[in-house]
């Protein structure tokens, strides 16, 4: 199943899912993009137009910093890391994220909420 | 590509970020491939999956927040690119802009400098000369003695009053310089309240001794800058003069120019002798109305005149005159007309920039029309057009800021210096700069925008399938252009009737009958030091004897002395009895000379004789009436034989001594013919010549005809008179044209100028502005013109159409300026001499106006004729 969840996917979730890829090391662009769906096995498939936009907003937001390198095909690629910044608000993202679903799936588990 | 056009781009993060994007769609296209698609299938799939790397581009530009910036910059770079591919509109526009601007604030400047805040002086709106009237509104300056001035200036309704007198002093060492000096009371300087630059000014601690005050001096600030280098270390050190040192003690301001405006202000020596008297100037109190100062002031002058009732004129009134009305009088007119002219070049301007803008908006129609098709959204257009008005109006705005500075240098210098204080200080006004620019800025950004407005309402199809770009103006810009045009054609008749009036008059009082001959005639001044000479006799010879020895010099061919101004003005009116005439007394212009006066300036003896040189020297109570006057008094009866009193005469005071058995009543001996005494545009006043023996001053003038100019006699002129009194001060040497010029011309030929300037720049303004305007309306019309040339229309036809869309609104126009003009000649008279009704004047603008007017259509019209028809049909 090759489902595009561009727009299934809330509103910094994409900022978060970008920070927790570049936490592992400096990736450029298509390697995030790479990663994304093979970790999610296809699920999620990054557009380019939502991608390049977050990683030039992370990294105005200063989360990312950017340098050229040479990439595994031999062309230099821009690569990211993720700042001090960005790992403190990677940190922040993911608790919230983690709370955010567990109360979401408490009310929807609680059989009182169920519409008949 | 240069330099800052690089660095607006930000063209290194858009290279960047373009290699990041192509660098993912390379490898997606490599991914595909490798699994097994041919590379110009891959190729389309990536760019099917991307959506456009422009649009991710833009997203990533906008996601950093530099969006903003980069479209505005964008819309520069566009709007630079347009003003580039046309020069013509864009300069003339901003020229445009930059002239309403500058003039406009150069004139209100000058304005500001000269009528609304020419005094640094605290309270100079409440500063008042006060002036002794008589019956016959002959005015003489109040002169107080000490006693006196004590009293009046603690007067309840004033707030100040200051005493002062003026000398010419001589320097120290081997050639002496003189230097004009003003004594002021000791409390002057705390009235005035402006402090000095450097050092201090006398006050009160300085004339504890009213006879003997300390010997300080303040230096004026022309004076210290000429003299000392504008050196600081002036302070303390000492300066002789007339064989007395004084210490400088402080250095006045640079607009500190009170009168009698001096090189060195020093301490009134204010003696108790009640014959030793001063001018007198005053304060009135805030809250306190003129008229309620005059009365009180009346009242408690009657009283002072009780102890010396022969120094005031019989049932005498008081008079206070604010500062200003002495010098500005008449000229401030004068300038708020210009005011009102340049605001019509300003109004001219901004009209011609609206016209350009709404020709080139609507020319945009198109282009507008396919941006919005393409997706740009109505801000984005309403954005960009904004960017452009506003680049246009800075340029316009900033171009008009630096006229405006060099202006106000240039008038300053242009200005005649008898038309102003010389307190004034010419600077920019800000507020109005400010005015100004905020106006023709505005006018920039709405016509700018005027496309936009347009747009609201979009028909975006009819414009897009008008098979051409040249769609025929709509009817509402047309008729807005009519309006713009009639009105701005208006406006330059008036400013050109204008103009043509005072150039006309200025013409006039050039070529106006002088009745002498200003032609190689210079005049000196010669003071007396104070106390020097104070018998009649003694005064008699030394004057005559300095006569005689310039006389002596080679090449000056008559010399002659006077104690009044050389023509066109006179020094005093004075109030006068007729013997055998009724009506009391008449005001007569008083004119003290020696007989040589009337040879030197060859001014013709019309009946009678002149009294002889013994008369002179005697003080013979002898007379020579003008032309003006024996019309006046005596028509065609004899004048010769008439005894007349002349008030003025027959007093003795501290500077003028009394001829021996001088009772101020005199015989007329003749009449001579008349020469200007008001200045050129004013008819002469009756005048009455008198031996200027009869009232003895200390100071007179040498008036001499000279072969050549007399500014090369100078030299001579000062060893003749030094080698009979070393210590003799003598002024520069000024010549009857400079007079003549100064005081009569200079004023007239300023207004004739500013206004001639003025009147062609708007007539430059509006034909640039008609040219636009056509060709713009040729460029719409010519694939009309094609057709209708095709289907057999002569060129002249064609010429003819082009021109008479427009003919009916410079008809309107031109009649409503015309008929404007001849309204305001009345208002206008009132301060220009000059007559816009003058027809001869009228027709030389009508013709002007019309040639220009053809001009710049029909060079534009006739492009309309040389379209070739086959050929523009084609390429449609």
């Amino acid at each position: 199943m090759r489902t595009s969840l561009r727009s299934d996917l809330p509103q910094g979730t994409l900022d978060l899912l970008v920070l927790r890829i570049v936490a592992l090391g400096p990736i450029h662009g298509y390697a995030i993009a790479q990663r994304i769906q093979q970790i999610s096995r296809d699920a999620l498939q990054v557009q380019q137009g939502s991608l390049y936009p977050a990683l030039h907003r992370l990294e105005y937001k200063k989360f990312l910093a950017a340098e050229w390198a040479e990439s595994e095909t031999g062309r230099d690629a821009k690569f990211y890391r993720l700042t001090p910044k960005g790992r403190a608000q990677l940190k922040r993202e993911t608790e919230s994220w983690a709370r955010l679903t567990e109360v979401v799936g408490l009310i929807l588990q609680n059989p009182q909420g169920e519409t008949p | 590509m240069s330099w800052w056009r690089r660095l607006i781009t930000g063209s290194r993060m858009d290279q960047e970020l373009d290699a990041e994007v192509r660098f993912h769609f390379d490898l997606l296209v490599a991914e595909k491939v490798r699994s097994g698609v041919s590379e110009d299938e891959a190729r389309r799939r990536t760019r099917l999956e991307f959506g456009g790397l422009e649009k991710v581009k833009e997203n990533c530009r906008e996601s950093r927040g530099t969006m903003w910036v980069a479209s505005v910059l964008q819309d520069i770079r566009f709007g630079l690119r347009q003003f580039q591919s046309n020069p013509g509109v864009t300069f003339v526009a901003v020229l445009s802009l930059a002239l309403g601007i500058g003039a406009t604030t150069v004139v209100f400047s000058v304005i500001y400098a000269v009528l609304i805040n020419p005094y640094p002086y605290k309270g100079a709106d409440r500063m008042v000369h006060v002036h002794v009237l008589d019956g016959t509104a002959f005015l003489t300056d109040l002169l107080l003695s000490s006693t006196q001035f004590q009293q009046f200036k603690n007067d309840r309704v004033l707030d100040g009053a200051i005493a002062v007198d003026k000398e010419t002093m001589a320097t120290g060492g081997d050639l002496p310089e003189s230097v004009s000096a003003g004594y002021l009371s000791s409390n002057a300087f705390d009235v005035f309240g402006v402090p000095p630059v450097l050092g201090r000014e006398f006050s009160e601690v300085d004339t504890q001794d009213a006879l003997h005050p300390a010997n300080v001096i303040v230096l004026a600030y022309p004076y210290w800058k000429a003299h000392y280098g504008g050196s600081a270390d002036v302070i303390g050190k000492s300066l002789e003069l007339d064989h007395a040192n004084y210490t400088i003690i402080g250095v006045l301001p640079k607009r500190f120019a009170w009168w009698p405006t001096s090189d060195v202000y020093l301490p009134l020596r204010f003696s108790s002798d009640p014959n030793r008297t001063a001018m007198v100037f005053a304060r009135i109190k805030p809250g306190v109305t003129y008229p309620g100062a005059q009365a009180e002031l009346q009242a408690s002058i009657n009283e002072l005149a009780k102890q010396t009732p022969d120094r005031y004129p019989k049932d005498f009134k008081i008079q206070l005159v604010p500062l200003n009305d002495i010098f500005v009088g008449s000229f401030a007119g004068t300038l708020f007309v210009l005011l009102g002219a340049v605001g019509l070049l300003l109004v001219i301007g901004c009209a011609n920039v609206s016209i350009l803008l709404l020709a080139r908006g609507a020319s945009r129609q198109h282009e507008l029309a396919v941006r919005a098709a393409i997706g740009a959204s109505r801000t984005r257009i309403v954005r960009q057009l904004l960017t452009e008005s506003v680049v246009l109006s800075l340029a316009g705005g900033t171009l008009g800021i630096a006229l405006a500075y060099v202006g106000v240098g240039m008038v300053a210098r242009l200005l005649p210096s008898h038309t102003f204080p010389g307190e004034a200080s010419f600077q920019v006004n800000l507020p109005v700069l400010f005015f100004a620019t905020s106006i023709a800025i505005l006018t920039g950004v709405i016509f700018g925008l005027w496309p936009a407005f347009h747009f609201s309402n979009p028909q975006l199809n009819a414009v897009l399938q008008a098979s051409s770009r040249k769609l025929a103006g709509s009817v509402g810009s047309m008729r807005t252009h009519r309006v713009l045009i009639a009105g701005q054609v208006s406006l330059i008749l008036v400013l050109m009737a204008g103009a043509g009036a005072a150039v006309r008059s200025l013409y006039q009082l050039i070529h106006a009958p002088l009745g002498y001959d200003p032609n190689n005639v210079g005049c000196i001044t010669i003071s007396l030091r104070d106390g020097a000479f104070m018998h009649w006799e003694n005064r008699v010879t030394y004057y005559d004897q300095l006569r005689q020895k310039v006389g002596s010099t080679p090449g000056i061919l008559s010399v002659a002395i006077a104690q009044t101004f050389l023509p066109p003005v006179s020094r005093y009116a004075t109030s006068a009895e007729i013997r055998g005439s009724i009506g009391g007394s008449k005001l007569l212009t008083l004119q003290e000379v020696s007989a040589e006066f009337f040879p030197t300036l060859r001014i013709p003896l019309l009946g009678g004789r002149l009294w002889t040189k013994y008369e002179t020297l005697h003080g013979a109570h002898v007379a020579v009436i003008n032309l003006a006057m024996a019309k006046h008094y005596w028509a065609d009866k004899d004048a010769i034989g008439r005894m007349i009193h002349v008030d003025a005469l027959g007093s003795q005071t501290t500077w003028a001594l009394a001829a021996p058995g001088n009772d101020g009543w005199v015989q007329v001996l003749g009449v001579v013919g008349d020469t200007p005494n008001n200045g050129l545009s004013d008819p002469v006043s009756p005048a009455i010549y008198v031996p200027y023996t009869l009232a003895l001053s200390d100071g007179v003038d040498l008036v001499m005809r000279t072969r050549g100019d007399p500014l090369n006699y100078i030299r001579a002129i000062r060893e003749k008179i030094h080698a009979i009194d070393a210590d003799q001060t003598t002024s520069e040497v000024t010549t009857a044209e400079q007079r003549l010029d100064s005081e009569a011309l200079s004023g007239e030929r300023f207004i004739a100028t500013v206004f001639l300037s003025f009147g062609f720049l708007g007539l430059a303004l509006g034909a640039v502005g008609l040219y636009s305007v056509v060709s713009y309306v040729v460029s719409q019309r010519a694939h009309e013109f094609a057709i209708r040339m095709a289907l057999g229309a002569g060129r002249a036809h064609v010429i003819c159409m082009v021109v008479r869309s427009f003919a009916m609104a410079l008809a309107i126009g031109g009649g409503t300026g015309i008929a404007a003009s001849l309204a305001l000649n009345k208002f206008l008279r009132q301060w220009i001499d000059g007559n816009v009704r003058d027809p001869l004047m009228l027709s030389a603008v009508i013709l002007i106006f019309l040639s220009v007017v053809i001009v710049s259509s029909l060079i534009p019209a006739r492009r309309a004729s040389g379209i070739d028809p086959m050929q523009l049909l084609r390429t449609e």
